[in-house]
């Protein structure tokens, strides 16, 4: 399932995906393929994500 | 037996040179992330279960056939060549074949090199009729199957690095 939700925070912060992906210190691609829904990250990358984009777990990650 | 040994020679100082390459490329540590290291993974144990079939393979055919054309180096080579090249085509597929610190246009490089000059080894031994020698395959056919990878996996890292180049610029597109 795609992840709107962590494409549209990204947005609002106006960082690309490679700017996401240095802050988290993984590849582009797998920033890309989470927001796709193609790849589930594990708790520690979705605890880095959400501390730069200044969101909880919940509002990123939680099934809707 | 001389040739055979001048063979192994330039077989050992082309890994070391491709290894002292790939270190220095990569630098202390391969920087892999979750992702890659989970899709390395699968493409590893996909390829060493490649290698087994086609060590059973070869296996049966040695034993079926009367008057193998393939030896047993030339067969086993054969067989890892394959089980590697699996490895690799999954690996570039989903972009884990590189680490996301390392420069991929050094293994471009690299193995644009390495696949050039085994397919011209393999090459020059096909036009000098030296692929079959008394009735069997020489070696020259392991320089045409590792030339082939080689150059397939150069191919393939550039052909991914030009999707990826265009998808970003569509992701970047879409945020606007």
């Amino acid at each position: 399932m795609k992840n709107l939700r962590l494409k549209s925070a990204r947005a609002a912060m106006d960082l690309s995906q490679q700017d996401l992906a240095d802050r988290v210190n993984v590849s582009r691609q797998t920033i890309s393929a989470i927001e796709k829904g193609d790849y589930n990250p594990t708790i520690n990358l979705c605890v880095a994500i959400c501390r730069v984009l200044g969101k909880t777990l919940d509002e990123l990650f939680w099934p809707e | 037996m001389l040739e055979f040994i001048i063979m192994l020679a330039i077989m050992v100082v082309i890994a070391v040179v491709t290894g002292a390459v790939t270190v220095k490329c990569r630098g202390k540590s391969a920087q892999f992330d979750e992702r890659q290291l989970i899709a390395r993974g699968k493409a590893l144990g996909a390829g060493f279960y490649t290698l087994m079939l086609s060590l059973v393979c070869y296996i049966f055919y040695s034993k079926l056939v009367e008057n193998p054309v393939l030896d047993a180096s030339i067969g086993i080579g054969l067989c890892i060549i394959i089980g590697v090249a699996v490895f690799a085509v999954i690996g570039v597929a989903k972009d884990a074949f590189v680490g996301f610190t390392e420069n991929a246009s050094s293994r471009k490089v690299l193995f644009g090199i390495l696949g050039g000059i085994n397919l011209a080894m393999g090459v020059w031994a096909v036009l000098n009729g030296r692929l079959l020698e008394e009735g069997r395959l020489s070696v020259a056919v392991l320089n045409l199957a590792i030339g082939v990878v080689g150059a397939a996996v150069c191919i393939g890292l550039v052909i991914r690095g030009s999707a990826q180049k265009k998808q970003s610029a569509i992701e970047e597109a879409d945020d606007e």
